[in-house]
């Protein structure tokens, strides 16, 4: 696949060639684990998390492709192990396992062959470097043996899951045609932040075909593609448009720098862990030292994985079923004609957001999503919401603003709101946006931790 | 202040409508039913984001208006979407997407005598065909075409790459390639016309705009016709070609962030022929070359160098070089500056180049370049590099 820009830089040559102890600071080493956890707490489970994380820097995917990407590999990965420790509940029925398995070599096999296939990458030095931390013994040639075929069995499965790259990066005409003043039009300039990465201009809409792929852990995206957006012309929406153009404006007064920075903490982009990748690394902090054994960060992890390739599919549906436009067409283009008498619905037509517009439509939030079922999910597995950490953002080489800068939550929701909320701060989500993204997210990780993986009486 | 959505009762809704069904993803899942949280978890939460929004809303309410710019821009970004989706539909089972590019080229010899009179303003093109699919196994197979053209047989334009005829056996006009490949988590392979596969992988990144470094390649070619391989792993990814005459070249890059800064490093290989224009026999060439690039912010700065052994009709000549460039983004303008020089057999070659990329609008970019190249080395009376480039480049370009 190529888009515009990749097409730009092709030149003469054949453009789809193209195509295709825990004190290390980030950046200092390829892995992100060994900058939040200590060695001891480094398990098979976190191990192969981290793995994933990687990848996603080092292949530079988008957010959602690698929420999706993180499903498979850890829903695969517990199974095999889960089917021969037995603890706890078997839902796809692949059990039992062969006696005498190695869980946690069976895990990594199962993980190893699904993430192959969905990153498109063979991960030889990966598997070969997993496998030296286990001795040569008759349970090792069991896992292995077994996690391969955990691990076929889901590639099999999801082979036509409608995740083909040939598939979602087209087709937007299967979703509803927009035309009224509230039609997303895909994203304009980039303003610049220096230092900061750079960013194509006049990019298309991402991955309109990523709403559609079949989800891991609800039965349909399209029950948890839930809300509507405000009439313009009603009192709510002026209310938005008013909260959007004093705060989230390049040179807004009204927001503390406080709240300017975490708009950059959370951008998590354009390349590096990206949004479910530094969600991925807090609950690999948060999953430590909590007496998790392997098999129990495997079912979190699981659980985690779903969540997250779920909240993303439910939110690009949402996004192009409704095809709502982002604040900053409203106040530079669409402002009069809203027909809302707000005297504070006023164009500006040289207002920039603080930080870059996202190349799909607004409605719901991707962050927002996310962050709601990374942080609900966590919580159903540790037990409570109320814990405290402090958390260093993972792409402080991209942004160089970020190096040495740390947030501490009291909550794992307020972590979730301020992830959101730092969209509305940054000038590039509607908080209605954030809002009903929250309770998407919310509500399909409950039903994830509700009803998969329960532990066997 | 206005009415907020009540919350924890829409999620307690979602939530029950969709634990009435087993997930129909997996058909043969076996799932057990469990009663709804309600619990300090969505109690704290809904805490949380009614506090978060009560007081981004409370800031913004004491916040006057900001008083718009008067000032309309001349183009903005609402305009010119006739083609803001991506050209493609269905074929059978198949994704047939189509993607191209068309300038309005000015071409300036900077060595003519006046600065006008003779100049030619040109049309170049290229586009893009492709059809693809995923197979059972998860392969994915696909068919590409692409083809470029110019109104002007010796135009010097960057939607080429460089002169858009000097493909070996090329058309003055038109020139087209195709490939196949076949794409799999062990990696792509590739058939057709696939040159320049290596060399993309592992080449110092173009300048902006109408910019061609000269020389900032082996001299020796691969033929037109050829087999491919390309693989990531990890940090890495590795190419190789092997052409329809046994000549190959091999490459590999490696991107991460080292210590604070992003950093990529290439390398690669490749045995080749230069044809010569007098069509008595070729030279054979044993190209070695690195790039090392660093990225901070929206800058990227980058050092290449490469050695190159030209051998046959009696010739044994040592051919170095070393390439250096930055560019940088500027909100919407792109800035390149970049030069090469290197000697062969004791002649020296030297380019220069700079160049802007001006985002106009959806697809539609403003493109300046001044290239400047100057070598002349003739061997045995055989004509190693071609004389002189001294030219200014101006293109408006859309692209789809």
């Amino acid at each position: 696949m190529i888009n515009r820009r990749g097409f730009l830089g092709s030149g003469a040559a054949l453009g789809a060639l193209g195509l295709g102890g825990c004190a290390v600071p980030f950046g200092r080493t390829g892995s992100y684990s060994g900058q939040v956890i200590s060695a001891r707490d480094n398990d098979s489970a976190t191990w192969w998390m981290d793995v994933m994380v990687q990848q996603a820097r080092d292949s530079m995917l988008a957010p959602p492709r690698f929420a999706y990407c993180l499903a498979g590999p850890a829903v695969a990965g517990f199974v095999a192990a889960n089917a021969i420790a037995g603890r706890y509940a078997d839902n796809f029925g692949l059990g039992p396992a062969p006696a005498g398995a190695d869980p946690e070599v069976a895990y990594g096999a199962a993980f190893a062959t699904v993430a192959s296939e969905v990153l498109l990458t063979p991960l030889i030095t990966q598997r070969a470097a997993f496998m030296d931390r286990f001795a040569a013994s008759d349970a090792k040639t069991l896992g292995a043996e077994w996690g391969r075929k955990v691990g076929l069995h889901f590639v099999k499965m999801r082979t036509f899951d409608g995740s083909g790259a040939t598939k979602i990066s087209y087709y937007f005409n299967t979703w509803p045609q927009r035309n009224d003043v509230l039609a997303w039009i895909p994203t304009g300039e980039h303003y610049g932040w220096n230092p900061g990465p750079a960013f194509d201009d006049y990019l298309r809409g991402l991955f309109p075909g990523h709403g559609r792929i079949k989800p891991w852990g609800i039965k349909s995206a399209a029950d948890y593609a839930q809300g509507e957006f405000y009439d313009p012309r009603s009192p709510e929406f002026a209310e938005e448009f008013h909260l959007l153009h004093t705060m989230g404006g390049a040179t807004s007064s009204a927001r503390t720098p406080d709240q300017a920075m975490i708009a950059i903490f959370w951008e998590d982009g354009p390349w590096g862990a990206t949004t479910p990748g530094h969600l991925a690394i807090i609950a690999m902090k948060l999953l430590a030292m909590r007496g998790f054994d392997f098999l129990d960060k495997a079912r979190a992890y699981a659980l985690f994985g779903m969540g997250q390739c779920d909240a993303s599919i439910v939110c690009w549906r949402t996004k192009y079923q409704n095809a709502i436009l982002r604040p900053e067409t409203a106040i530079r283009l669409r402002a009069a004609q809203f027909g809302n008498r707000d005297p504070r619905v006023v164009r500006d037509p040289h207002w920039r957001t603080l930080i870059p517009t996202p190349n799909f439509p607004s409605f719901t939030a991707g962050h927002s999503t996310m962050g709601a079922a990374a942080a609900r999910i966590l919580a159903r597995v540790i037990g409570t919401d109320a814990i405290t950490f402090t958390h260093a953002a993972p792409d402080q080489v991209i942004w160089p603003v970020l190096k040495g800068v740390s947030r501490t939550y009291t909550s794992l929701s307020a972590m979730a709101e301020e992830n959101g909320m730092s969209r509305i701060y940054g000038g590039v989500h509607w908080l209605r946006d954030h809002q009903q993204a929250t309770v998407n997210g919310y509500a399909l990780a409950d039903h994830i931790a509700a009803t998969w993986f329960g532990r066997v009486a | 202040m206005i009415m907020r959505q009540d919350l924890p009762p829409a999620a307690m809704a979602v939530c029950a409508l969709a634990l009435l069904a087993a997930p129909a993803a997996m058909a043969q899942a076996k799932l057990q039913a469990a009663p709804l949280p309600a619990d300090d978890i969505v109690t704290a939460a809904d805490a949380n984001a009614a506090a978060y929004a009560r007081a981004a809303l409370a800031q913004s309410d004491a916040a006057p208006v900001p008083t718009p710019s008067r000032s309309a821009p001349v183009l903005s970004y609402g305009d010119l979407n006739a083609l803001d989706r991506p050209i493609a539909f269905q074929l059978a089972t198949a994704t047939v997407s189509i993607s191209g590019l068309v300038d309005a080229v000015w071409a300036h010899d900077l060595n003519r005598k006046y600065w006008v009179s003779g100049d030619d303003p040109g049309i170049a093109g290229a586009g893009q065909i492709e059809v693809a699919r995923r197979l059972g196994n998860r392969w994915t197979v696909g068919v590409v075409y692409y083809g470029e053209y110019t109104s002007n047989g010796g135009l010097y334009n960057s939607a080429c790459g460089s002169f858009c005829n000097t493909y070996a056996g090329g058309h003055k006009t038109y020139n087209g390639f195709v490939n196949g490949y076949v794409r799999t988590s062990w990696g792509t392979l590739y058939g057709g016309n696939v040159g320049n596969l290596v060399r993309n992988d592992t080449r110092r990144r173009p300048g902006y705009g109408e910019t061609v470094l000269a020389y900032d390649d082996f001299l020796g070619q691969l033929s037109r016709w050829g087999g491919g391989y390309q693989v990531r792993q990890g940090p890495a990814s590795f190419d190789a070609v092997v052409d329809q005459d046994g000549d190959f070249e091999l490459g590999s890059s490696w991107h991460r962030p080292i210590i604070d800064h992003d950093i990529r490093l290439s390398a690669r290989f490749r045995r080749s022929e230069v044809a010569i224009a007098d069509g008595l026999g070729d030279l054979r060439s044993d190209g070695l070359g690195g790039v090392a690039e660093f990225t901070y912010g929206s800058s990227i700065y980058d050092l290449g160098s490469g050695f190159e052994r030209l051998t046959g009709r009696g010739l044994e000549l040592n051919r170095w070089y070393v390439s250096s460039g930055a560019r940088t983004k500027l909100g919407t303008i792109g800035l390149s500056l970049e030069g090469h020089y290197g000697q062969i057999d004791g002649s020296s070659e030297s380019a220069v180049s700079a160049g802007m990329a001006y985002n106009l609008g959806r697809g539609l970019s403003a493109n300046l370049g001044i290239n400047y190249s100057d070598a002349n080395v003739v061997r045995n009376q055989i004509t190693i590099l071609k004389p002189n480039t001294h030219g200014a480049n101006a293109s408006l370009r859309y692209t789809f």
